[in-house]
């Protein structure tokens, strides 16, 4: 769930994301015409996308729409399906695997499977997808799911270590053999995800650059093929009828219409044009509930909208402001009035949805942090404390902070708006709000010139170890925040290698615990959740967001 | 024609003595009206014009609560209240409130200050330099009108949003003074365009032509024959041009580069509102009227100064 | 006739020549990450050998001139950087022709509509038809477009239900977009046309023809409309290039795969082979269309003298 590209907080990309990346997006129809639905008709289902993606090479490409469409037409090592409400690791691409006793090295048997153009499955076209992730020659901004995991893989992206000292192996046609640099207890959370797809070599090597960029530079071997991709209009998928599950696979058709525009989606779906849409909009929400023939599904997303202090900044370089900063906000207020209670307040880091093996939700066990620190310390008591540290005076009045966001849209004004009258009403602070287009906003704070930003960060893989790693001094550049604490990483370190459940989130509560209380680096605001409505004909699509099942069980009836 | 013969002769038979002095009659050659100066009659041929004045007195109402407006309703025009989100028009807001509960009474009007303000000195500035612009080219014909030429085809094809970006980066900041750089560094190159065309024509008209071989100097002609005889499409461009830049800034602010929060304007409050107008219509409707009777009045105003200003149609 | 041609030809290269400069030049000095799309951060190595392919580690007049001569020697504007394996080419190429359908229709509507208007006003000066087609023309551009469009798409698509809300490919498709994009058009020339015949009306050779006892539709028909249509060409310019460019907003608004996106997204992302390539290409366009316009209008019109 890389939200990172669509981490502008745009609106849209709430729709979006729902719509193009989670695995609840897909559906499929029947009966054509007339709504006869009868055996005669094709069963088709009509999705959208809200931006053309980038390009269909997982290896490339990295954005949530691509996502959508490449969970349909690859077939990962393993799916995550839902059977009676529960959430399932299949097998997919391979049939069985297992581990050595330490977990450092997994043997994945893959299955008798066939490209969209009869040839067969081998293990090496996963060992070279996984392969070429990790090559810098190759160019993958999705190398940062495996790297630290896979033996040597931190160094072959980094160019220190050549693509032969990877711990992947294809041992023979269908025995892949991948090597872990140590025990790693969520291993398994990672096949499913782009960085574990299988790649045609010869494919790419015949087309090059142009591999992905269109829909005959493209071949897959999940349930569903391209037909034809518009490029940012449509793209049609039809079933693979080469896909070894080909019989459980109910569509003849998905269809994707790529629409920029958030009303045209809703209006889209309103008339029928569309089987299912996502909105955070409270109006739409209203209006839908009220139509016919529909049901809506709230589901939390684990992703956190948030806002992040740049600590190498001489007023963010004090703790107590940084506090103070992150105290001062009415997470309860901000729900309401900015999010429409379409998301949910969040005093936490690691989102609500995230799992822990067998002991379930992590935020179900552990309370969050800021809950505690907002009853017992005050904003304002702490602003000024952190003057008088820094010499600043008592008038924070005199306080002017920048506030960089990641987008420029009307959304994004309303919201600025919304954050300068807050720290002025609590703090007395002036906020200056400062617009960028993303590609500005990476550049400013990756190069350390903000003070203050905002954005939208999902977990790349179902652990709390994929928030929260992202404040180690390792990591430090995802969010750059430029704040490091050896405890923390310490406790994180002891977190990755250890295989009992407890105690691990026994250790993630620590490190969250020493996040908020000695860093206050992040200051998070909302936990993301979705709101799909999908006319009623469609069955048997994914309830949760972290599902990868795609549009493979989707079926269609009486529409 | 013999009666003419006749008539000679008649007077030829006349004695000098039946004829008397009677003076020179100072008033025959007097106007029978009072002089009127070019201004003053347009003024006047104006104020005849009942549809043009109805514009005019619509506009100065407009510009009354603009500048009055955001005091009145006892609403700040940023002030936020999470109890009174998108309200409907009601006794306590006239206009209803934003998604945020803010007034929109208070920000339409201080929405005005900016759009008004950009609309028309992004408009008059745009079409002084476009028709000097124009005028010069046209004037001097040959090399000069194919460089100035050349000069404006480059500036409009240079992307636009470039040169706004550009220049929010140079001056960090989004504020209406940037705006309006923004805005008219290239807006006038549409009129000069324009106007160019319009005087290539006049150029040959015969009073042009005499006034050059009387060597009146070409600032002259070009102020006082060229422009003149301009002024009907000038100043249908200018009021097409206000509301363009009104226009132009409200695109700036939907592709997120418009007046920075938080200040506002008309064409920002539309494009807020634009997504939920079937649930809260007011919100669009209200900044929307504003821009129609802005753009209505200009335009009917305008085409009354046209009249009155064309000096071909003085009476 | 051939002289003014290539001395035009001429400019139109030498122009074209410094937009090319100028906006190479500007995008990049504008800040931004022309890698932002991919992830939030990528492996330095991953990074600088990106930068290495697509040049970006040499200078910016380095980049200039490798970038001139592909232009020039293999008319390559090269691959581009937000949408890997895509010739930006052959991007301008199919996104225009897709963007010329609406846009051209429209064009014809709107000038057809706009002139009729016009004219009806001009003859009626002062009397309530006048009024009519003035008030029509005025609501034409009082409305921005994205409201037009989304209140259009939401009465026809989504309460009647007569026209698809988005979507490419279908005649069913064009209906609004073509509707949206040719109320400007119709504003514009009713009220320039309108303005123009009342300039033109008021002339000598007006009178004279009049006076001669002409009758009124003749002396409009042989004399008013040529020389009250002139003045309008120089606005065809900007409308004709602006068929092929596209109309961001109701490009979006009705999912139009067309060129309008590229406009604006290249340079949102830092696309900068996308940026040069929808500048010189709506650059070029315009040149050219300048070049025919003002070779029929010296055609047209016989005062002006083609040196």
């Amino acid at each position: 769930m890389k939200k990172k590209l669509v981490a502008a907080l745009v609106a849209a990309a709430m729709v979006l994301s729902l719509a193009a990346c989670g695995g609840k997006s897909d559906g499929g129809s029947s009966g054509g015409s007339g709504g006869s639905g009868s055996a005669g008709g094709e069963m088709y289902y009509n999705n959208y996308l809200m931006t053309e993606p980038s390009t269909l090479d997982s290896i490339k490409g990295n954005d949530n729409y691509s996502r959508g469409i490449l969970i349909n037409t690859m077939e990962p090592l393993t799916r995550l399906v839902e059977k009676d409400g529960e959430q399932v690791r299949e097998a997919a691409g391979a049939e069985s695997w297992e581990s050595n006793e330490d977990g450092t090295v997994w043997t994945f048997k893959i299955r008798d499977n066939k490209w969209s153009d009869g040839q067969e499955v081998t293990a090496e076209d996963y060992a070279y997808g996984i392969t070429q992730t990790l090559n810098p020659e190759a160019g993958s901004p999705n190398s940062f799911f495996t790297a630290s995991f896979i033996k040597n893989g931190s160094k072959v992206v980094n160019g220190e270590a050549s693509v032969e000292e990877l711990g992947v192996k294809a041992v023979d046609d269908k025995t892949l053999e991948i090597t872990l640099e140590a025990p790693t207890p969520y291993f398994m959370s990672l096949t499913d995800t782009r960085a574990c797809y299988p790649v045609r070599k010869d494919f790419v090597e015949k087309y090059g650059e142009t591999y992905g960029s269109e829909a005959e530079n493209f071949i897959g071997n999940g349930p569903f093929k391209i037909e034809s991709w518009v490029h940012n209009s449509e793209i049609t998928l039809v079933k693979n009828e080469d896909y070894w599950d080909a019989d459980n696979v109910k569509l003849d058709k998905v269809h994707y219409a790529i629409i920029n525009d958030e009303t045209a989606v809703f209006n889209s779906f309103d008339s029928g044009q569309l089987d299912t849409c996502s909105t955070g909009s409270e109006e739409w929400v209203g209006r839908f509930d009220k139509k016919e023939g529909v049901e809506r599904l709230d589901a939390v997303i684990p992703s956190m909208r948030f806002d992040f202090f740049n600590v190498k900044d001489e007023l963010f370089s004090n703790l107590n402001i940084r506090k103070a900063f992150v105290l001062a906000v009415d997470r309860e207020d901000m729900a309401k009035t900015i999010y429409q209670d379409m998301h949910i307040p969040a005093y936490w880091w690691v989102p609500q949805a995230v799992s822990t093996g067998e002991l379930g939700d992590y935020r179900d066990q552990i309370e969050g942090p800021l809950e505690k620190m907002a009853k017992e310390e005050d904003a304002k008591e702490l602003l000024l404390k952190g003057m008088e540290e820094l010499n600043l005076g008592s008038d924070p009045s005199k306080l002017t902070v920048k506030y960089s966001m990641s987008a420029t849209t009307q959304w994004a004004r309303n919201y600025g708006e919304y954050v300068q009258q807050k720290y002025k009403d609590v703090l007395g602070v002036n906020i200056e709000l400062d617009f960028n287009e993303w590609s500005t906003f990476q550049q400013k704070t990756n190069s350390g010139e903000y003070q203050m930003g905002n954005m939208i960060w999902g977990t790349d893989y179902d652990d709390p170890m994929s928030m929260i790693s992202l404040f180690t001094t390792e990591n430090s550049s995802n969010i750059p925040t430029n704040w490091s604490n050896e405890e923390f990483d310490s406790l994180i370190a002891q977190a990755g290698k250890e295989m009992d459940e407890a105690k691990r989130v026994e250790l993630y509560a620590q490190a969250e615990e020493i996040l908020f209380n000695e860093g206050c680096n992040i200051c998070p605001l909302v936990n993301e959740m979705q709101h799909i409505f999908r006319y009623s004909y469609v069955k048997n699509v994914d309830k949760k967001y972290t599902s990868t099942s795609g549009a493979k069980y989707i079926y269609i009836e009486g529409r | 024609m013999m009666v003419n013969h006749d008539v000679t002769d008649m007077m030829e038979n006349i004695p000098d003595e039946k004829f008397k002095i009677i003076g020179i009659d100072k008033d025959a050659e007097a106007p029978s009206r009072p002089r009127i100066g070019y201004w003053r009659d347009a003024w006047r041929r104006l104020r005849e014009n009942k549809v043009a004045f109805v514009a005019l007195i619509i506009l100065l109402i407009l510009i009354f609560f603009i500048i009055f407006g955001p005091g009145i309703s006892g609403y700040e025009f940023e002030q936020i209240d999470s109890d009174a989100i998108n309200q409907g028009p009601s006794a306590e807001h006239w206009f209803g409130t934003d998604d945020l509960g803010r007034d929109l009474f208070a920000r339409v009007w201080q929405a005005g200050r900016v759009s008004i303000i950009i609309g028309i000195l992004g408009a008059v500035i745009a079409s002084v330099v476009g028709s000097i612009y124009g005028g010069i080219a046209a004037y001097f014909g040959g090399a000069v009108d194919d460089i100035m030429m050349r000069i404006v085809e480059v500036l409009l094809s240079i992307p636009y949003l470039i040169i706004v970006i550009l220049i929010s980066v140079i001056t960090d900041s989004k504020s209406l003074g940037t705006m309006l750089v923004a805005l008219t560094l290239t807006g006038w190159c549409g009129i000069a365009r324009l106007v160019r065309g319009q005087m290539l024509q006049l150029k040959s008209q015969e009073y042009v032509l005499a006034a050059n071989a009387l060597g009146v100097a070409p600032i002259k002609i070009i102020l006082k024959h060229m422009i003149p005889n301009t002024i009907g499409m000038i100043i249908v461009a200018i009021t097409f041009d206000i509301p363009g830049y009104i226009f132009s800034e409200a695109f700036l602010s939907y592709v997120g580069l418009g007046i920075q929060p938080p200040s506002t304007s008309w064409g920002a409050l539309a494009s807020a509102a634009q997504q939920n107008f079937m649930f809260y219509p007011y919100q669009l409707l209200f900044p929307a009227l504003m821009i129609a009777l802005t753009m209505l009045s200009f335009t009917l105003l305008g085409d009354g100064l046209r009249d009155a200003l064309d000096p071909k149609l003085r009476k | 006739m051939a002289k003014f041609i290539a001395k035009r030809i001429g400019y139109m290269l030498l122009t074209l020549f410094i937009v090319i400069t100028a906006t190479f030049f500007l995008m990049h000095s504008i800040p931004g990450d022309p890698l932002a799309h991919m992830a939030r951060n990528l492996p330095e190595q991953t990074r600088a050998n990106y930068y290495e392919k697509y040049g970006l580690d040499k200078s910016t007049p380095e980049q200039y001139v490798i970038f001139m001569k592909n232009l020039l020697t293999k008319g390559e504007m090269g691959e581009s950087l937000r949408y890997p394996g895509r010739e930006v080419t052959d991007t301008l190429m199919t996104n225009s022709s897709v963007s010329a359908k609406p846009g051209g229709l429209a064009l014809v509507v709107g000038l057809v509509i706009g002139i009729v208007l016009g004219i009806i006003a001009a003859l009626n000066k002062n009397k309530w038809p006048d009024y009519i087609v003035m008030f029509i023309a005025i609501l034409g551009i009082t409305v921005p477009v994205f409201v037009l469009a989304s209140v259009l798409q939401y009465v026809f698509s989504v309460k009647l239900m007569v026209l698809p809300t988005t979507g490419w490919g279908s005649w069913k498709n064009v209906v609004l977009p073509v509707v949206v994009l040719s109320f400007g058009t119709i504003a514009t020339y009713a009220r320039y046309v309108k303005s123009n015949m009342l300039d033109v009306m008021g002339q000598d050779y007006i009178l004279t023809a009049e006076a001669k006892g002409v009758s009124r539709f003749n002396v409009v028909k042989s004399h008013v409309l040529k020389n009250s249509f002139l003045p309008c060409m120089t606005l065809l310019v900007g409308q004709v290039s602006g068929i092929f460019t596209g109309s961001f907003v109701v490009e979006k608004i009705f999912g139009i795969p067309g060129l309008g996106f590229y406009y604006i997204n290249s340079i949102n992302d830092r696309d900068y082979t996308m940026i040069i390539g929808t500048t010189i290409f709506a650059a070029a366009l315009f040149v050219f269309v300048q070049l025919v316009v003002d070779i029929a209008y010296s055609l047209m019109d016989p005062r002006i003298r083609v040196k």
